[in-house]
């Protein structure tokens, strides 16, 4: 029972306080004013304490049987959905803090002859960026709003635009490592398609290699997001429904009915939309590079 | 008493009256949330949660992944209540067949095996007979391991809300776990198929499946080096040359990958990743610092450090061979044949 108190206190509405706070207060008011009071002051008082009285009453009321969000005002709940936005975006600046940190890395490797007073400015692009990226994402997560976003790519855009400031060399030079990271990246996507459809369905060493040609040559740069494994649907794995043409073409009469069966129970169209570029570990580059604010 | 003091008095206790009433009376008042929190609370305590450990056992060895467990109903009819009544999941028990469930898993596994080495080297109809001898009996004497276990909880269950019933539901966990390592290692050196491949097969059919399981483990350790590598470059900004020479590094330490390997048994994508970090974190760290930069190695150095501290962890999922894979087992068989 000494347990319960606490939440019994809490679980009483304010406007119930309100109301036993307005009662108390009248209750101990001083009684010996009995010069005052003349007829026309009593009927003024008893109308305003009536008055004050019965709108507590209603607010008190409404506010048992009417729903929080419902009495409130519109604006009232755009700015807290806004406030909560602000917050949810404060932390995720912290999520993509390690992205932010990757790209100035490859720069300065990409682009190491980078005078000093070019220097400040780029990392001053990528802070700006990353708050915008930041507020992108958490407006998507908070309001449910479904577009196409990828946080990486804005970052990333920002800082092309403050490069080719200082010099189109040095873009040049930051996009070749980004493209080569990309090519490496669908390299291993691919590779790894094969690996899970051989994990299900046995290939051979010939298949393995044909299936990885085929799908080298129909590759869809979107494909990537099988780096990102969301795990398994129904116990299995998820199958690579998406690349079916470039697999399904390879495989024995046997194996398709298992990749059939396959897509059906774990296809990654069940999954629904694809949160590739949403996935980020947290582990990044430690610490501030002194370079950039040499 | 003068009258404005008498009517305040009387205002005072009509609000507390009606205020009275209002928390007393209310359809959702707190007394009533709270009466209803300490009803559902001393059902919950009250309510058995019972749990078929009978049931749960097929279930949890041949359905789940190394690390995965499931709850099924079967302590009320295929129906688990609690929490004051409220059903949380129904899921009807297996029926039983004839046979052993795990003789059938052993049997069907053994079959998989044998159609694969069929593929890998060719077999005769002689040849198929006598692996198909001897799976039946690998699978027969894994089947009788399993059932003496098995029958230990058929029929039992066990309250998991009292704790008396948590602690064997641990000790049920503990006796699947054994049971699910069993079942990895059932055609591994030592079985009668492994043994028999090696008296079956000729030196060319040998040779063929040793070629298609090692080619099978390298397409599997490329997979995960490459996997594990996008995600290091996404985190140290690897250039080309410093990405290629890890990957170096990383495919010339190819671990003893199991051969036969269930198709969920490398879902987990950390246990992916830190795979290829413990390989990563046997490289000597002078080389590998030499590769990155100062920056890059401050995390480097810790992921390959994290990748060390999870190897026992690695080691139980069961990924990794114990001994030997069946083909250079069996290469080792017709070798002491020959001499």
């Amino acid at each position: 029972m000494t347990m319960n108190a606490p939440r019994r206190m809490q679980t009483v509405s304010l406007w119930q306080l309100a109301l036993v706070t307005a009662g108390l207060l009248l209750a101990a008011m001083p009684l010996g004013r009995g010069e005052d009071a003349v007829d026309g002051q009593a009927k003024q008082a008893a109308k305003r304490d009536a008055d004050a009285l019965g709108w507590l009453l209603k607010q008190g009321l409404r506010q048992m049987v009417i729903p929080q969000n419902q009495i409130q005002a519109p604006v009232l709940v755009q700015q807290q959905n806004e406030q909560q936005i602000i917050q949810h975006a404060k932390h995720l600046e912290q999520t993509l803090e390690p992205v932010l940190a990757s790209e100035l890395e490859m720069i300065r490797q990409a682009c190491d002859d980078l005078a000093p007073t070019a220097r400040k400015p780029i990392l001053s692009a990528g802070r700006t960026a990353l708050k915008t990226a930041a507020r992108g994402m958490a407006e998507r997560q908070m309001t449910g709003r479904q577009d196409a976003f990828d946080p990486r790519l804005e970052i990333r855009g920002a800082l092309v635009k403050a490069l080719g400031t200082v010099g189109p060399e040095h873009v040049a030079g930051y996009q070749l490592e980004q493209d080569r990271r990309t090519a490496r990246q669908a390299r291993a996507a691919r590779v790894r398609i094969v690996a899970k459809v051989d994990g299900q369905l046995d290939l051979s060493a010939a298949q393995r290699e044909a299936i990885e040609a085929d799908l080298a040559k129909h590759w869809d740069a979107a494909w990537v997001h099988v780096l990102v494994d969301p795990g398994l649907i129904n116990n299995q794995t998820i199958a690579p429904d998406f690349a079916a043409a470039a697999i399904e073409p390879h495989l024995a009469a046997a194996q398709k009915t298992a990749w059939k069966d396959w897509c059906r129970d774990a296809g990654s169209k069940l999954m629904g939309r694809r949160f590739t570029s949403w996935n980020f570990d947290g582990q990044g580059l430690q610490g501030t590079d002194s370079w950039w604010t040499r | 008493m003068n009258t404005l003091s008498q009517h305040r008095k009387q205002c005072a206790w009509s609000v507390i009256a009606v205020v009275g009433c209002l928390v007393g009376q209310s359809p959702a008042s707190a007394d009533d949330e709270v009466l209803a929190d300490e009803t559902a609370e001393k059902q919950a305590i009250q309510q058995p949660h019972m749990i078929d450990l009978g049931v749960n056992f097929d279930s949890n060895l041949f359905e789940r992944s190394a690390n995965t467990w499931v709850i099924q109903g079967g302590g009320q009819g295929g129906v688990i209540r609690m929490n004051g009544g409220v059903i949380v999941a129904v899921q009807q028990g297996d029926s039983r067949g004839p046979e052993s469930p795990a003789l059938l898993k052993a049997r069907a596994a053994g079959q998989k095996r044998i159609e694969r080495i069929g593929s890998a080297c060719g077999l005769s109809d002689a040849q198929r007979k006598r692996l198909e001898l001897a799976v039946e009996s690998d699978a027969r004497r894994f089947a009788a391991e399993i059932d003496t276990t098995r029958a230990r909880y058929q029929g039992r269950q066990v309250n998991m809300n009292d704790p008396a019933g948590q602690k064997e539901w641990h000790a049920f966990q503990q006796d699947v776990q054994r049971c699910r390592e069993r079942l990895r290692q059932i055609f591994d050196s030592g079985s009668l198929l492994v043994t028999s491949l090696g008296t079956t097969l000729d030196e060319r059919q040998l040779a063929s499946l040793h070629e298609e399981q090692s080619s099978r483990r390298a397409y599997q350790w490329k997979a995960l080096v490459a996997e594990a590598l996008a995600k290091l470059d996404d985190t140290l900004a690897l250039n080309e040359e410093q990405h290629d020479a890890i990957e170096k590094v990383l495919v010339a330490r190819e671990p003893p990958l199991r051969a036969e390997m269930a198709p969920n048994a490398l879902a987990d994508s950390n246990l992916r990743r830190n795979l290829v970090l413990m390989v990563l974190a046997e490289v000597d760290a002078k080389e590998l610092r030499a590769t990155v930069s100062e920056r890059q190695w401050r995390t480097l150095g810790n992921l390959t450090s994290q990748g060390r501290a999870m190897r026992s962890w690695i080691e139980q999922q069961g990924v990794l061979e114990s001994s030997g894979a069946s083909a250079s087992e069996a290469k080792k068989h017709i070798r002491a044949r020959s001499r």
